[in-house]
């Protein structure tokens, strides 16, 4: 086993990785037999218990950016890498509080339909699907890249192949199995990926007579900085980008559109509710243990760690593993390195399934069945077309991954994928349940104006902007939800105040929202075998 | 009568409301007062108060205590005070129809 991260096939992780396909492949063998209508296509039967759905809506968190990104950052920067994840987690409890009832209750299969309830469908429809589209293609070109990095360096296998054969069977999940195979792989994934890292946890804490004063002590001392990496402002370095990076994700998560989906899943408001309990109960055990991760990489990994986990920081938990494991060419250290390389490999399959069905629902429940069909296709028509734009979608990701290449900043993407959602598509969806004056024209502006000023700034942000002057960007911070967030929801109210009010329908929607009377059923258990 | 117009839809409302708002305040003020500290106040950030846990990690760590308490105390509430007046006016509700 070579000892650096490039080249060279590595067939232990190889060998593990197959038997992940062999299972999740047959997952969706069995689901892709009770996926026979829309009801199980998008949202699984409405069969998925709290729990599991907790697990699901977990395993769509921890993605590869939240595992191996956040423990890397914490490697290489202390503190700063942390607030990502901390703020991801807190932005459950608007989740929670505003919305995961209320979509269940008054949605179908995406959260377009719960604007759709109230404003004018078709324009509606329109605009939200636009703000899912885009959220989900920032967010699945950066897996995609992170995909192909990271089995290219753990298992030796090209980049370009890397990703084409992540793209090949994320499709066969969705086209095949639907929501309820994506769900079940989502499952899966989440318990094999919080049981290796609370084992990588638990031996780091072992290491240092769980003491977590001493991992922070050794933690802080191999840094070379002191008590500075136990503190912020490594990485984030001006104050501004620290505040605008944390509301991205504290907010963002309110507009996640494969994250409001799973809401959908489950038979009722009540399971809806439990689930995001779950799902913040996992969640945070899961950041205690990246937590630990990182600092234990930097205490144990010692001089040679910043080589071997690249740039990024990226593949500092896996070599931590192989140091605790019995170091490189150890049968022990090449066991626990090929675990969790597995689990990440595991992890981007699972996520970016999740993601391109929230894009064909997009695609095909909310703009071909409601706005080009009008509601006139029948539920086979809508899932043939689903299938059509998951492959479009998919064929689409590969290859801007491929064009974009390894070198492609992913961190970047992740980002605006969440400033997005949190300026495009939380302010409707939180304006559509809490105020009565709201209307069509609100919506439709606040979606544009969120979509157009974050992207807008993130191009002009040290990040994106190229230019012979690299202190000179248009834009200085790195994250521009401070800016766009509120541009969004000023638009949303401008945008409704200026136009006429509409027809009154706000104490329809209120009372199925918050009663369920009227809310789409769960299929009984018995149809699902 | 419509729904919206009933008393126990009201009181739902109303309950929920009493939940909601302080739960979203505490939510606000922790975050915001993490956010603004590791923005603004990076040496107190560092400084470590219990052997060499730091404030940040510190304060880190209560914001997910803080996410499971919010978490919990709305399940229960939820389940206490809420769905008993759900279950009245879905009783109402399937009355009307028959």
């Amino acid at each position: 086993v070579s000892a650096l991260p490039v080249a060279a096939v590595r067939t232990l992780p190889i060998v593990i990785f197959a038997g992940i396909l062999a299972i999740t492949l047959g997952i969706t063998y069995w689901a892709s037999r009770r996926t026979t209508n829309a009801t199980a296509f998008w949202s699984a039967g409405r069969s998925i218990t709290a729990p599991q759905n907790g697990l699901a809506i977990a395993g769509d968190y921890m993605s590869a950016a939240a595992f191996l990104g956040v423990s890397g950052l914490i490697f290489l920067y202390g503190f700063d890498g942390y607030i990502t994840g901390v703020a991801a987690l807190v932005s459950f409890v608007p989740v929670l509080l505003l919305l995961a009832e209320r979509l269940r209750n008054a949605g179908k299969f995406t959260m377009a339909d719960m604007l759709a309830y109230r404003l004018n469908a078709r324009p509606a429809r329109t605009a939200a699907a636009l703000g899912t589209i885009c959220v989900v293609a920032f967010y699945l070109v950066a897996q995609m890249i992170a995909a192909g990095v990271l089995i290219e360096a753990l298992a030796g296998i090209s980049f370009p192949i890397a990703v084409i054969l992540t793209g090949a069977v994320m499709l066969i999940y969705v086209i095949f199995g639907g929501m309820l195979a994506t769900t079940w792989v989502q499952i899966v994934k989440a318990v094999f990926l919080l049981t290796s890292v609370a084992v990588l946890a638990v031996w780091v804490l072992g290491k240092v007579d769980f003491n977590p004063s001493q991992l922070m002590h050794r933690a802080a001392a191999a840094s070379g900085e002191g008590n500075d990496y136990l503190g912020p402002g490594l990485f984030l370095t001006k104050p501004l980008d620290v505040v605008s990076t944390g509301l991205a994700f504290a907010l963002g998560t309110a507009g996640l559109p494969h994250i409001l989906m799973r809401f959908f899943t489950v038979p009722d408001a009540r399971a809806a509710r439990r689930s995001a309990g779950w799902a913040v109960l996992f969640i945070g055990v899961f950041y205690v243990l990246v937590m630990i991760v990182g600092l234990g990489s930097r205490a144990l990994l010692g001089a040679g760690g910043e080589k071997l986990a690249g740039e990024g920081g990226n593949l500092a938990a896996p070599y931590l593993a192989q140091s605790l494991g019995g170091g490189a060419g150890s049968a022990g250290g090449d066991i626990f390195f090929a675990v969790i390389s597995a689990a990440a490999f595991a992890t981007i399959l699972a996520v970016v399934a999740g993601l391109v069905i929230a894009a064909s629902g997009a695609v095909a429940h909310d703009f071909w069945t409601s706005v080009v069909r009008r509601g006139e296709g029948d539920e086979q028509e809508e899932i043939r077309v689903a299938r059509i734009a998951a492959v479009a979608i998919g064929v689409i990701a590969i290859g801007v991954a491929l064009l974009a290449g390894k070198d492609f900043n992913i961190q970047f993407l992740v980002g605006l994928a969440f400033s997005v959602a949190a300026s495009a598509n939380f302010p409707s969806l939180l304006l559509a349940v809490t105020w009565r004056r709201f209307n069509t024209t609100g919506a439709v502006v606040g979606v544009i104006v969120g979509l157009v000023t974050s992207i807008t700034l993130i191009i002009l942000s040290p990040a994106v902007w190229s230019g012979p002057d690299s202190q000179g960007s248009p834009f200085p911070l790195s994250n521009p939800a401070i800016v766009s967030i509120p541009a969004g929801f000023i638009a949303c109210i401008l945008g409704t105040l200026l136009s006429p009010a509409e027809e009154d329908v706000f104490d329809e929607l209120k009372v199925r929202s918050e009663t369920g009377i009227g809310a789409e059923g769960g299929e009984p258990a018995a149809a699902l075998g | 009568m419509a729904i919206e117009d009933t008393d126990d839809f009201r009181q739902l409302v109303a309950e929920r409301r009493r939940f909601v708002v302080p739960a979203l305040c505490v939510f606000a003020v922790w975050f915001g007062t993490f956010l603004g500290l590791a923005a603004y106040a990076r040496d107190f950030m560092r400084k470590t108060p219990i052997g060499d846990i730091s404030w940040a990690y510190l304060l880190a760590l209560s914001l997910i205590a803080m996410t499971w308490a919010i978490a919990w105390t709305y399940l229960r509430w939820s389940d206490r005070r809420l769905a008993p007046l759900i279950e009245r006016l879905e009783a109402r509700q399937s009355g009307d129809r028959q």
